[in-house]
């Protein structure tokens, strides 16, 4: 029979503490980037200083007799002839003794560069005549076309009598990850064929499996710590060739740990991105506000790489639609998965569209929205059957977001929010994502006859709270507090846990660990139930004591050292019905902002989040998900920008000054509201890293178009963005 | 923007003689990662959407967008055999 989370839960839901907040707020928690074992090398890698260029040779020696240095290689299949695709892409690597030392090593590499021609930009990577990236498949002057994807007869519709449409251009820039930890890893090869690596990953399994796979030895040999991360958002998923290149100068040095995290500037530069977005949109409606057709025309750029498409039409039920979407290459750094891969691009086009024609029908944007949802959006349960229909949850999220923003009060059309320098705007934007997890993962649990109790398995915390998780599904079942329960993860070796992406580690984790729980508190029953003169199935556990029929007889401590010299070892797998296995939530976000038009600043003062995720573990976790999603969201609305010099074909901005991100003071106030229903419920554990950013800066980007009374078609929400707009309405631009 | 014309893109994005390409059966190099893989174990991936794919790819000999014969990584471009540096299951 499979498991049930309990009907009434005493801890699962409530507002609880994270387990390592207090250790994390202090500094005392130990960082992958914080680690210092003996007789630690510092790394440093040499990379590209030109967009394009080709290696025609690399002399190491001059490094080599450079003053402690241990290590010096090539970095991965580079030799001379090979080809260098973005500034930043990798080249050589130095572990010397001092931080100091290794970097001067790098000076020192003699590196001949024959300069090839560059595109860095979009425009200058579709010019005709322009330099290739790369040949692939399909590629034609730097452009790869994807499927088309047509439904009905999107012309015929756009063209019918009375259909009213608006014809835009839409744009957001890549953007960089910026995590706070940098990428990396401290690796040490042990004898021949083991590796130890304290990693700053989002995936340990993954990580262990490259190091193995790159050195030809079992993944048993390899142990990945990873007992805290400094934010991943998508980006640090595996070794990534810097961690495998200084497990090779670790194995060069005889065995000595290396130490090698990117700098910030090479950060910006090769450690991924959000791919832009650029789109050319028609999008008509019936007088009365019924969307009937869709024509969109997209490209964008994840440097030299795939991955830019983006999911449009995005939300709403749109009859009939065109979409053709070409992937641009240019010589800059990868696309890696960033936050909810696509969605923001998606959500931005799609939402600025259906507010630009809202404004032409003379409709309410609110209340177009709504007329334009699917009549049915079915997503799935905890058994992955279609039960949920995702319209009404939608009704419901718009009509809780508006009313905490205060829409009715406060909406007033575009252009009429006063006549002042400073103008106040109201936006919208819905999302959606999945977030479901899957059902492999595997968490061990023991009880020891000293009572304490551990849950264990080889996933780590990207920012969700797994240790906490785990204590709090323990300590439900356990009838004990969850700060009696120890959560060990970040090992590669405990048993295989959950990689964090897609917001699937709590939805794909919480199942075993709540089977686990159970099997061991199962197994406790079967050993202590005869001294109670009771059979297993009377006990249960409840305030620290074990019950029997209900009543208290045991203390847990007494309970537990009836198992002698021999703890509970047992390992929970997943079962139905505990977790969504493809997710399916949405959500809605509303953004109060206010514009000095003669500046062009814009300040964002106020951010309302509605989210469903299904059944909540933590709440206190999940509010702090939401929180981090839309601060980043923010990012993406007011601030972020690679700038790229076409002429050069070097980043302009790589670093933390220049590449702007929100400060404390640009944080507004931010209300956050669960959409929880019994039927949410039921769906089972839905993860909420990604949903929540998705709709903030297409929130924003409306609200500053409804206070100034123009459309601001690029993002971010800058000032030279907002001022090129308000320019272009007056015919100056 | 409702009653302006569009602003100008900086690109027009046609490609001439460019088809898009269908994905391919083929068995895929087994040097050909994405995030998906590791994170729905084979499952399609609960992000995805029947009419777009947006999926990075990259190649675990270079930990890029390209492999080590320099050409693109991808689904469509890692099932060759006459690429050099291809290697099947």
């Amino acid at each position: 029979m499979p498991s049930v989370w309990p009907e009434n839960p005493r801890l699962i839901g409530t507002r609880i503490t994270r387990l390592d907040g207090l250790v994390k707020a202090t500094g005392k928690a130990k960082y992958p980037s914080d680690m210092h074992p003996e007789g630690m090398l510092f790394g440093a890698m040499l990379y590209s200083p030109h967009a394009h260029a080709k290696i025609k040779s690399i002399d190491l020696a001059p490094a080599e007799r450079m003053p402690g240095v241990k290590a010096v290689m090539i970095v991965g299949a580079i030799k001379p002839g090979s080809t260098l695709r973005f500034q930043g892409d990798d080249i050589a690597a130095v572990a010397a003794e001092t931080e100091e030392q290794a970097w001067d090593a790098v000076l020192a590499i003699k590196v001949e560069y024959e300069v090839l021609p560059h595109v860095v930009t979009e425009a200058q990577a579709v010019a005709p005549g322009a330099a290739s990236v790369f040949k692939g498949t399909g590629i034609v002057n730097n452009q790869k076309k994807a499927r088309s994807q047509t439904n009905g007869d999107p012309e015929k519709a756009l063209g019918a009598p009375g259909v009213v449409s608006i014809e835009a251009n839409y744009m957001a820039p890549v953007i960089t990850h910026v995590c706070l930890e940098p990428h990396g890893l401290t690796v040490r090869f042990v004898g021949e064929d083991k590796i130890e690596a304290w990693a700053s990953t989002q995936a340990v399994g993954v990580t262990a499996g490259d190091l193995a796979g790159a050195f030809g030895i079992p993944t048993t040999n390899v142990t990945v710590h990873t007992e805290v991360m400094g934010g991943g958002f998508g980006s640090k998923f595996g070794a990534d060739i810097w961690g495998i290149t200084a497990a090779h100068l670790s194995k060069k040095a005889g065995g000595r740990p290396v130490k090698m995290f990117l700098d910030r500037a090479h950060e910006h530069l090769g450690a991924g991105n959000r791919p832009s977005a650029i789109a050319h949109v028609k999008l008509g409606a019936s007088k009365d506000g019924k969307l009937v057709s869709l024509i969109a025309e997209t490209s964008g750029t994840g440097g030299a790489g795939s991955g830019s498409n983006f999911p449009l039409p995005y939300v709403y039920a749109v009859p009939n639609s065109s979409r053709t979407h070409t992937d641009i290459f240019v010589n800059g750094g990868n696309a890696r998965a960033m936050r909810a891969p696509g969605h923001p691009q998606g959500c931005i086009v799609m939402e600025a569209a259906m507010d630009d024609l809202a404004d032409k029908l003379g409709i309410d944007p609110l209340e177009f929205r709504l007329k334009n949802l699917k009549e049915r959006d079915m997503v799935e349960d905890g058994f992955s059957k279609p039960t949920v229909d995702r319209t009404p949850m939608y009704l419901d999220e718009v009509a809780m977001g508006a009313d905490l923003i205060g829409w009715k009060a406060k909406w007033k059309p575009r252009g009429k929010n006063g006549d002042g320098p400073i103008r106040r705007g109201l936006g919208m934007a819905l999302h959606q994502w999945g977030g479901g997890g899957p059902a492999t993962n595997q968490v061990a649990c023991t009880i020891n006859p000293d009572g304490s109790v551990e849950m264990k398995s080889a996933t780590q915390d990207i920012g969700t709270g797994a240790r906490t998780i785990f204590a709090i599904i323990a300590a439900e079942v356990l009838g004990l507090n969850v700060t009696d329960i120890t959560s060990n993860i970040g090992n590669s070796t405990f048993p295989p846990g959950q990689p964090s992406g897609g917001s699937t580690t709590t939805p794909a984790m919480s199942p075993p660990a709540f089977n686990a729980a159970i099997l061991a508190r199962d197994e406790l029953f079967v050993k202590v139930a005869p001294g109670l003169n009771a059979k297993p199935e009377d006990l249960t556990l409840a305030d620290g004591q074990v019950c029997v029929k209900g009543e208290p007889k045991l203390p847990w401590k007494d309970a537990c050292r009836k198992l002698g010299q021999q703890s509970i070892q047992v390992t929970g797998k997943s079962s139905p019905g505990l977790a969504s296995q493809h997710g399916g939530v949405g959500g809605c976000q509303f953004a109060e902002v206010s514009v000095d038009i003669e500046t062009g600043v814009v300040r964002v003062k106020k951010i309302v989040a509605i989210q469903d995720t299904g059944l909540i573990i933590d709440k206190m976790t999940w509010e702090t998900q939401v929180y981090g999603g839309v601060i980043g969201g923010l990012n993406y609305g007011l601030f972020e920008e690679r700038v790229m010099d076409p002429t050069v074909g070097i980043m302009l901005n790589p670093d933390m000054e220049l590449y702007k991100l929100a400060g404390a003071s640009d944080i507004p106030e931010i209300v956050v509201r669960a959409y929880e229903t019994p039927a949410m419920k039921a769906r089972g554990v839905i993860g909420v890293g990604e949903p929540p950013t998705v709709s903030t800066a297409a929130a924003i980007g409306n609200a500053v178009s409804n206070a100034i009374g123009v459309r601001v078609p690029h993002w971010p929400m800058s000032p030279k963005n907002v001022l090129d707009a308000l320019a272009s309405k007056e015919g100056k631009a | 923007m409702s009653d302006d014309q569009p602003v100008d893109l900086p690109i027009s994005t046609t490609p001439p003689e460019s088809e898009a390409v269908e994905s391919t059966p083929s068995i895929p190099c087994r040097h050909l990662r994405n995030k998906g893989m590791f994170v729905y174990n084979g499952e399609v991936s609960s992000s995805s959407h029947d009419d777009y794919d947006n999926t990075i790819y990259w190649c675990v000999k270079t930990m890029k967008g390209y492999g080590p014969d320099d050409e693109m990584v991808s689904r469509d471009d890692c099932t060759s055999a006459e690429r050099s540096c291809y290697e099947p299951f």
